[in-house]
């Protein structure tokens, strides 16, 4: 009766495996919509192996019985999920998986990164994203054992060995600019690439050891101003410890660097072609 | 995994030659069994609707060599169905495409003939004849 199982097991996996690859080879999208005349749930994990979506996303189908990673306990189907900055303009972790600013706030609001005169630092410049103290110890250990499972995971996320898949945005690390107090660590912690790269490192490290079954990869890309070889060093310290790599885009079409030189974006695509392999 | 998007970042939906050079750049660096192309296709009202692309369905077969600068940053991979060109060049650049495997077609069967003009930062994958997109073949293998 075991080997029987066993053998319906086998079969079961090398059949979600094949229908999901494409003559063509595997094929992913992010952000389906599966409005009403669009492909199906059930239709769309046959053709695509990967996914990315907001956690609200995924909560609708959860409610459907919909939900592609059940569908398919093949397919890579990442969560959105982002515990490096807060967005004040989204109350809930549903919306893209971060923590809100109550439930920072009652914890420990030091955590929200504040400059030299006390405003939050923001990140990239985006209006109510404000950085978070990512790399600090005692955030990541509230974040990977009370904010993940009782916040963020769903059913199936906390249901024990269970293996899902995450996508962190904000992929960066290179420094920021802060205008910080002289005498705060934390902040000037993120004014060196240093500071930067190990909270990334200790980031991935406490989610990884708390979490083994799960599967995380970055959302980032090149640059077009940087050596390859001083790149990739990067590259390689963060992405051996993650699942791998997401990009918002692939050549230069979409890029922010586009509009640079073409030897710049020579630069940033010959780094892609590394960071691929 | 190696998970990368076209279409993400802009309004439209990417144009035919925008694809055509993704693919091609994709093709030259997959490997393994855990790199997706995803490309963002859109419905009337901008909704991000998923839906299947000629490129799904051709098959690629399976790899020759690793990707190679055929000459100063024109970068080819030939695979045994089909050869991915991207020209990473200033200028534009002339492929004479091997013989063997002509004649060739892109993804939407239209045929290409040799020599292929490839324009600064663009790309194309040609199918070999026998890989035309009809034909039964297997999956990628590696």
């Amino acid at each position: 009766m075991r080997s029987v199982l066993a053998a319906v097991l086998v079969i079961t996996v090398v059949t979600t495996v094949h229908a999901q690859t494409r003559p063509g080879g595997k094929f992913g999208f992010s952000y389906p919509n599966f409005a009403a005349g669009a492909m199906t749930p059930e239709q769309f994990v046959t053709d695509f192996a990967a996914l990315m979506h907001n956690p609200s996303a995924f909560n609708g189908w959860i409610t459907a019985g919909k939900d592609p990673r059940r569908l398919n306990p093949g397919g890579i189907y990442l969560k959105h999920i982002n515990v490096r900055s807060r967005q004040a303009s989204q109350p809930s972790t549903a919306i893209e998986g971060r923590p809100t600013l109550a439930q920072v706030q009652a914890v420990n609001p030091s955590w929200i990164l504040k400059d030299a005169v006390g405003n939050p630092v923001i990140l990239f410049g985006i209006p109510g994203e404000y950085m978070l103290d990512f790399g600090n110890s005692a955030y990541l250990d509230w974040i990977v054992n009370t904010w993940m499972p009782t916040q963020l995971f769903d059913g199936l996320e906390n249901a024990p060995g269970t293996v899902t898949w995450f996508m962190h945005d904000v992929g960066s690390f290179v420094r920021m600019y802060t205008n910080c107090a002289l005498s705060d660590a934390a902040c000037n912690r993120y004014n060196t690439d240093e500071g930067v790269i190990s909270a990334w490192e200790a980031l991935l490290a406490k989610f990884k050891a708390r979490w083994p079954n799960k599967k995380i990869v970055i959302n980032s890309g090149p640059l077009s101003y940087v050596p390859v070889a001083d790149q990739m060093a990067v590259f390689q310290r963060v992405f051996v410890k993650t699942d791998g790599y997401y990009g918002e885009t692939l050549t230069n079409n979409g890029a922010y660097w586009d509009t640079r030189p073409n030897p710049e974006k020579r630069l940033a695509l010959l780094t892609t072609m590394q960071l691929a392999s | 995994m190696f998970f990368p998007n076209i279409g993400m970042t802009t309004p439209a939906e990417p144009t035919q030659g925008e694809v055509d050079y993704a693919w091609a750049f994709f093709n030259l660096m997959r490997k393994g069994d855990l790199q997706v192309f995803s490309r963002a296709t859109k419905d009337g009202a901008g909704n991000w609707v998923p839906r299947r692309y000629p490129e799904m369905d051709i098959p690629l077969g399976t790899p020759t060599e690793v990707a190679a600068e055929q000459s100063p940053n024109l970068w080819r991979r030939h695979f045994t169905g089909a050869i991915a060109y991207v020209n990473l060049g200033d200028g534009p650049v002339n492929v004479t495409l091997p013989a063997a495997g002509a004649p060739y077609r892109n993804s939407r069967g239209q045929t290409v003939a040799s020599p292929l003009t490839l324009a600064s930062f663009s790309g194309l994958t040609v199918y070999k004849a026998a890989m035309a997109p009809t034909a039964p073949s297997a999956p990628i293998v590696r």
